[in-house]
């Protein structure tokens, strides 16, 4: 039996180390395991987006825009550069339809102290040049910005460390250790370590974990999968989504299921990386936890990619990948202490907002520790 | 598990193909065509002005060379898009023999230089000097560099690195340097997706086709793991750069 510490955090992706630098940051002692290795799973497989405008009002909004505050100064903090560019988003909107969606959500998110305006194609196309013109238009936001995801794991896993953090790669959580009914401590494949508390940051996989209690966490992989092109010069001046992605993610009753781009999940999300490649996503699909990409779905993605930026017609796709995102029923990810299980703290269920809310995220869980 | 499909480098079936009898590098200079593997490609066909390399109609065939019509000019090393195709000479001196070889990296030697004379897998083989640069027109962008090295080794030097410089990329694309990925598997990295993901290596336009077996020997070297048990990145569509449009297909939706 090795010696105490006072958090085990269980995965290494954006939202597991950035609890693991927020808490040792608080002061504790912290160690993080991942069976694989730092921002190897969802972290290392996904889009960079922080995206303001693609979150509902209420506390989902509030977090991101916490969140989004810190990431303004955060490469700083951590002493590692983020690839972060406060580059503005843009929700591009292909019919009436969709503008009416965007229009209604809009409303609340300015009430709730968002700025962001609906754009009709024309002064949409004096910022983004490349849209289509026969679009409806584009809701535009200012403090929309992105980021490098696999860099924001290992800026926050190397701060982490700084710190005093035991950040352990290979090394699998594979049971917690619950003794007169709260947990304190985790099996692993190098033996058993105890702890206070456990951070069950498991992401996608966060269900395994505690499972073996009966306890049925509402998380499931969402497969996404993203094209990357060559490195280009500047082509984007922001991220961009278009209002499918909206209804694919809030409203999925309003699909077309006999349209192979809704069957899919097909909501355009573009970037462009600081290296100049573009990343063009995404499908959206119920999967299971099968990683591989597919001919249709990369069809897709190209298409609608196609439909709503013609100029990337030209621009050369160098690889495919695919990530699976931790869906939760109701679109919010699920944080804090777990009421069956004292001692586990729960960071995950992000689905495709981990990295817009992995600051804030790696601070709240922090404050829940003893 | 030897040779090009394996390891990126000739094994001893595959030299014992292409490499000349001594009796013909004693004779003179003489092409040596390091192509084994039957790719779509023809341009040292026409490149030889004596018609001494024949592939004919099937484009996926070997090369085929004359050692009797070769008479060694070397036009036909820099037209080798694989940089497949050498230059030796043994008649020269007795004990030197002289060695000629696309080189593609900057910056170039000098003449004169002592260099380090690698073999087809980048290993350090034996010193070499600089004899020759050729950077002509007729070259299009593609230097050729001849190399004098002891006669035991004209069939093993087929690139140097030039000391003096010391910083190596292993993965040209992204310009990840040899010391970083050394830095990544000190940090604990033991596959080459643990490398990628830390360093990029790998995440550029060929995709980690040149530079995978290259961050798997510094993983090999480092942590003396054999390079059959170090995990290859995920291969993932497309084999090759396709155009969105392309990929989209004709018709919008099926």
């Amino acid at each position: 039996m090795s010696k105490g510490t006072d958090v085990i955090i269980v995965g290494g992706g954006v939202i597991g180390t950035a609890v693991a630098y927020y808490a040792a940051k608080a002061g504790k002692q912290v160690t993080l395991l991942d069976r694989g290795d730092i921002a190897a799973g969802t972290s290392g497989a996904c889009d960079g987006f922080i995206i303001l405008q693609s979150k509902n009002p209420g506390p989902h909004l509030e977090l991101a825009l916490q969140s989004a505050a810190m990431y303004r100064t955060l490469s700083a903090e951590l002493d590692y550069d983020l690839e972060y560019m406060p580059c503005g988003g843009m929700v591009v909107a292909e019919t009436d339809t969709q503008a009416e969606l965007l229009r209604t959500l809009i409303r609340k998110q300015q009430a709730a102290g968002l700025s962001v305006e609906l754009l009709p194609i024309k002064e949409a196309r004096e910022r983004e040049p490349l849209l289509a013109e026969d679009l409806w238009g584009a809701a535009y936001c200012r403090d929309d910005a992105q980021v490098n995801p696999i860099r924001v794991a290992q800026g926050f896993s190397q701060a982490a460390r700084r710190l005093g953090a035991q950040i352990r790669s290979g090394v699998e959580a594979q049971g917690l250790i619950v003794e007169n009914g709260r947990v304190c401590g985790v099996k692993t494949n190098e033996g058993e370590l105890r702890a206070d508390n456990v951070v069950n940051a498991a992401g996608v996989w966060a269900p395994e974990l505690v499972a073996p209690f009966g306890i049925d966490l509402p998380i499931k992989p969402r497969r996404g999968q993203i094209l990357v092109t060559e490195p280009l010069p500047s082509m984007l001046q922001h991220v961009l989504l278009c209002a499918c992605y909206l209804i694919a993610k809030y409203h999925p009753e309003k699909l077309d299921l006999t349209d192979r781009q809704h069957r899919l999940g097909v909501g355009l999300a573009v970037e462009q990386t600081a290296h100049g490649g573009l990343l063009i996503g995404s499908t959206r699909e119920f999967v299971g936890f099968d990683r591989r990409t597919t001919l249709a779905g990369i069809e897709a993605v190209a298409q609608h990619a196609r439909r709503i930026l013609p100029a990337l017609a030209n621009v050369n796709v160098i690889r495919t990948f695919s990530g699976l995102r931790p869906h939760t029923p109701n679109g919010l990810p699920i944080l804090g202490p777990l009421a069956e299980l004292p001692g586990l703290i729960m960071a995950a269920g992000h689905e495709g907002d981990g990295i817009a809310l992995a600051p804030i995220t790696g601070q709240k869980v922090a404050e829940y520790l003893k | 598990m030897e040779g090009v499909k394996f390891t990126g480098a000739l094994g001893a079936d595959e030299k014992k193909q292409v490499l000349p009898s001594s009796e013909r590098t004693n004779r003179g200079p003489v092409a040596v065509i390091e192509c084994v593997q039957e790719i779509p490609c023809n341009p040292c066909e026409k490149a030889c002005p004596f018609g001494a390399i024949e592939i004919g109609p099937d484009i996926t065939q070997l090369p085929r060379l004359d050692l009797d019509k070769c008479r060694g000019c070397g036009l036909c090393v820099s037209k080798c898009p694989g940089l497949a195709i050498f230059l030796v000479d043994a008649s020269k001196s007795e004990t030197e023999a002289l060695v000629m070889m696309p080189y593609e990296y900057l910056p170039l030697p000098e003449i004169e230089d002592i260099v380090d004379g690698v073999d087809r897998t980048g290993r350090f083989v034996v010193k070499a000097r600089v004899v020759k640069i050729d950077t002509g027109a007729q070259r299009q962008g593609t230097a050729v560099v001849t190399l004098a090295v002891p006669k035991a080794y004209m069939h093993e030097v087929r690139s140097f690195r030039i000391t003096a410089h010391g910083e190596v990329f292993l993965c040209r694309c992204c310009e990840v340097s040899e010391s970083e990925v050394r830095q990544a598997v000190r940090e604990g990295a033991r596959t080459v997706a643990a490398v990628k993901i830390r360093t990029r290596a790998g995440m550029g336009l060929c995709q980690g086709r040149t530079c995978r077996r290259l961050i798997g020997r510094v993983i090999s070297e480092e942590t003396g793991q054999s390079p059959a048990d170090i995990l290859p990145p995920t291969s993932r569509p497309p084999v090759r750069t396709i155009s969105l449009d392309a990929l989209a297909g004709g018709e919008d939706n099926e």
